[in-house]
Parts: C-alpha cells; sequence; structure tokens
C-alpha cells in the first residue's frame, strides 16, 4: 500500500511551552486511530526520546548520524513500545549538529531531505524541536509541511506564539518554507471550578490578534494528570481522564478534514 | 506492512555502529557560546573566533553587474527586506535547490540573459571595430 507522508514540526521558540507533552500524546492517540507514524525528537535535551521509554546507547545512530548523512534513514528509526509508533530519538550529541547545519549552508532544507525516504512508509512524521531559534529549528521548520504552535496561556507563552511566528515567516520569505500553520494550541490554560482564570483568558485572547481566530485550538488544560500520564507511559484515556484529551482528538479531526491525513 | 517498516521491526541486530561526541567540553556548544559570561580579553578572542569558524566564510568581493532596469526594484527589494543582493542570491539558489522544476525555470531565464549580454558583447567589439577602422 502507498502512503502519502505529512510531516508536522511542532514548534515554540520558548522553553516549557508543551511541544513535547503535545508530540508525545499526540504521536499515541495518531497511532491508536492506526496511523502509521513516525516521531523524530529534534532536541538535544532529548525529552521525547525518554518520554517513549526509549533509551539510546551511544553507539547507536540517532538524529544526529542522519543530518550528517551517516547513516540511512531506516538505520536511525526505531520501533516504539507502542503499536505504529516509530522514533527517531536524539541524545546530547545532537548539539553538535548546530555547527555542521551552519557549514552546510543548505542547513534549511536538510531534515526534509533526509525525510523524504519516509513517503511510503509512514502516514504522518511529527517532529519536536528545541526551544532555542537555532539552525536545528531552520531546519525543522524547512521539513515541515503543517506547523502546531502549543503555547502556554501566559504572558511568555504569547511571545513564543509571536517569535515562532517570526521565525517562520522569516524562512517563508526567502523560500526555505512552505509550511502552513495548523493551529495554535494553548497550553495549562487554567480553569478553577467553571471559571477560566484571568491570565488565561487573556492570553488566549491575545494570541487571537497573531493568528485567525479558528486556527487557536482547543486548549491543554493546567493539571497533573498530563505529568503523570507522561511518566507512566499511559494514554489520558488508560488514566481514567479522557476528558483531557479532547485537544488532542479534534486535532485528530482537523487533519482527516483537512485531508491533511487520509481519514 | 511496507517493507521498510518490515525491515525496521527486525533491525536490532544489524544498525550501524556509530560514535558520537556527547561532552561539553569538545567542540563548542551554541548555548554556550551564546551564554553572556565575563571573559579575559584573551578568552572573549577565542570564544568570537570560535563563533566566527562556526559562520559560513565568503569568498573575497566579486563584482556583480545587474541589468539596469532590474537594479532599481532589486535594490529596493532587498532593502525593504534588510538584505543584500549577495544574501539574496544565495538563499534563491539554496530554495531554488529544492524546487527543481523552479530552478530549470530560473536557469532557463538566466541562459536567454547570458545571450543577451554575449550578443551584447559581440555588438560593442564590431562597433569598436567599425570606429578603430573608419
Ligand atoms: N497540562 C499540563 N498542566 C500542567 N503542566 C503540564 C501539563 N502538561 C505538561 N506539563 C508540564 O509542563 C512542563 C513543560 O512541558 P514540555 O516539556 O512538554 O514543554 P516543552 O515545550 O517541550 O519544553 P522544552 O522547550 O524545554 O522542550 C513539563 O514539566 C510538563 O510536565
Ligand atoms: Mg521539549
Amino acid at each position: 500500500m502507498s502512503r502519502e507522508l505529512t510531516v508536522i514540526a511542532c514548534l515554540s521558540l520558548a522553553g516549557g511551552q508543551g511541544k513535547t507533552t503535545f508530540v508525545t500524546l499526540m504521536g499515541k492517540v495518531l497511532a491508536a486511530a492506526g496511523y502509521t507514524v513516525l516521531l523524530v525528537d529534534g532536541d538535544p535535551q532529548s525529552n521525547l526520546t525518554t518520554f517513549l521509554g526509549h533509551e539510546v546507547a551511544a553507539d547507536e545512530p540517532t538524529l544526529l548520524e542522519l543530518f550528517k548523512g551517516n547513516v540511512e534513514l531506516e538505520d536511525a528509526i526505531y520501533p516504539t513500545k507502542i503499536k505504529n509508533l516509530y522514533l527517531i530519538p536524539s541524545d546530547d550529541g545532537l548539539d553538535n549538529v548546530q555547527e555542521y547545519l551552519s557549514g552546510s549552508g543548505v542547513g534549511a532544507m536538510l531534515l526534509k531531505k533526509r525525510l523524504a525516504a519516509a513517503q511510503g512508509s509512514f502516514d504522518i512524521c511529527l517532529i519536536d524541536s528545541p526551544p532555542q531559534r537555532s539552525q536545528i529549528c531552520k531546519s525543522v521548520i524547512g521539513a515541515a509541511e503543517q506547523i502546531i504552535i502549543p503555547c502556554e496561556a501566559t504572558v511568555k507563552g504569547f511571545g513564543s506564539l509571536v517569535r515562532t511566528i517570526d521565525a517562520i515567516n522569516e524562512l517563508k520569505e526567502v523560500g526555505a518554507s512552505s509550511a502552513e500553520i495548523l493551529g495554535v494550541i494553548p497550553f495549562r490554560d487554567k480553569w478553577v471550578g467553571s471559571n477560566q482564570t484571568k491570565e488565561s483568558r487573556d492570553a488566549i485572547a491575545a494570541m487571537a490578534t497573531v493568528v485567525e481566530q479558528a486556527m487557536i485550538l482547543p486548549s491543554i488544560r493546567e493539571s497533573e494528570k498530563f505529568k503523570q500520564a507522561i511518566s507512566r507511559e499511559q494514554t489520558l484515556e488508560e488514566l481514567g481522564v479522557p476528558e483531557l484529551g479532547y485537544p488532542f482528538e479534534m486535532l485528530l479531526k482537523r487533519l482527516e478534514s483537512k485531508e491533511v491525513v487520509a481519514a | 506492512m511496507s517493507e521498510m517498516l518490515d525491515r525496521i521491526g527486525r533491525r536490532s541486530s544489524q544498525r550501524p555502529k556509530v560514535s558520537r561526541d556527547t561532552s561539553l567540553t569538545n567542540g563548542q556548544s551554541t548555548e554556550l557560546a551564546a551564554a553572556p559570561t565575563r571573559l579575559s580579553s584573551t578568552d572573549a578572542a577565542a570564544s568570537i573566533e570560535a563563533k566566527l569558524a562556526a559562520l559560513p566564510e565568503v569568498t573575497s568581493r566579486r563584482s556583480v553587474r545587474i541589468e539596469k532596469s532590474l537594479f532599481e526594484s532589486l535594490s529596493t527589494f532587498c532593502q525593504q527586506h534588510g538584505i543584500t543582493i549577495e544574501t539574496f542570491l544565495e538563499a534563491s539558489y539554496i530554495a531554488s535547490s529544492a524546487e527543481p522544476e523552479l530552478q530549470s525555470q530560473i536557469v532557463i531565464e538566466a541562459q536567454r540573459r547570458m545571450e543577451e549580454r554575449k550578443q551584447a558583447g559581440k555588438l560593442r567589439r564590431i562597433l569598436a571595430q567599425l570606429n578603430t577602422n573608419a
């Protein structure tokens, strides 16, 4: 069966915006929906690799060797414990790719090129990115067809959204990106009982001044359950809080309705 | 299942072995290099040199001659975006390398311009000869 690959980057240029949380849980939701999913850990902090319970040995290929062209794509892809879910892992060594990318001249194009061979085997490639506006981030934007931006429902999160949109536009201007923004996901949206806190409401309203209202997707609520789900390697459903999975289900619907992926 | 997925599933023993540097001290971590720390002037120079080394080197100055009718709009365009004609050219080359169809259109247009310039050069030489012979 031949598949159409869609490359989606999760990007937000500040720390703690929910990128890795989103990629981990969304990857599981997509895999459970029957898509063959390739997750890429684009952050030298390698939290995604850890969250998926994957350990990389020092002599095993990672995203670094794939970037440098030292190994074939499939040598850097590992199955995870979850059906349909695969991973290109990272470790601290990925930090060294920065110099390689800035020296190569085609840094922005490189990841796209390296992932091209996933066409035909995977439906979706979901990339976790580092918080810095770095060479890796440039290459992630260059590789993406769709970009999802999680942003904390705070002033800092709003700032991250602005920085992220700027970075995308900058690469678009020079033709190094043709990515579409799939949506913005407010992260750690705080409610007290049935009332949204003023801070969350104001921050999300500010986000809607930077992108169209329709781009603001259902938020990820502030809750310790997400940390638990991740540390126990469970889904929100398995943890008994399926309602918290609403933003992921909605995004899946959006992907299917936009025909980004075949339903 | 695709053949690739099948191979990935059976791969564990056949992956190539690699070696990777995860230390902080070998090579310059860009994050560290960017950290605003107080350094002695020799350290500062070394750190700046290291940063410079990580940035792409450029060739010595070359003259770029642009068709007069295009020069103004091209310059304005670059000024508006805070870039130079050179960096625009570099980026266009990179961007079009990923779009073979666009790149071949560009090459066709460039070849047409090349012909025009050759033609103009030839005519200028003939004119010069006519003038000296006259
Ligand atoms: N719904 C939630 N409510 C509160 N905290 C959460 C929630 N989901 C995740 N967290 C916590 O928020 C923190 C940041 O999340 P995460 O690591 O996903 O962000 P990130 O954008 O990937 O960060 P970095 O830029 O450092 O990679 C983590 O400590 C995580 O456990
Ligand atoms: Mg992260």
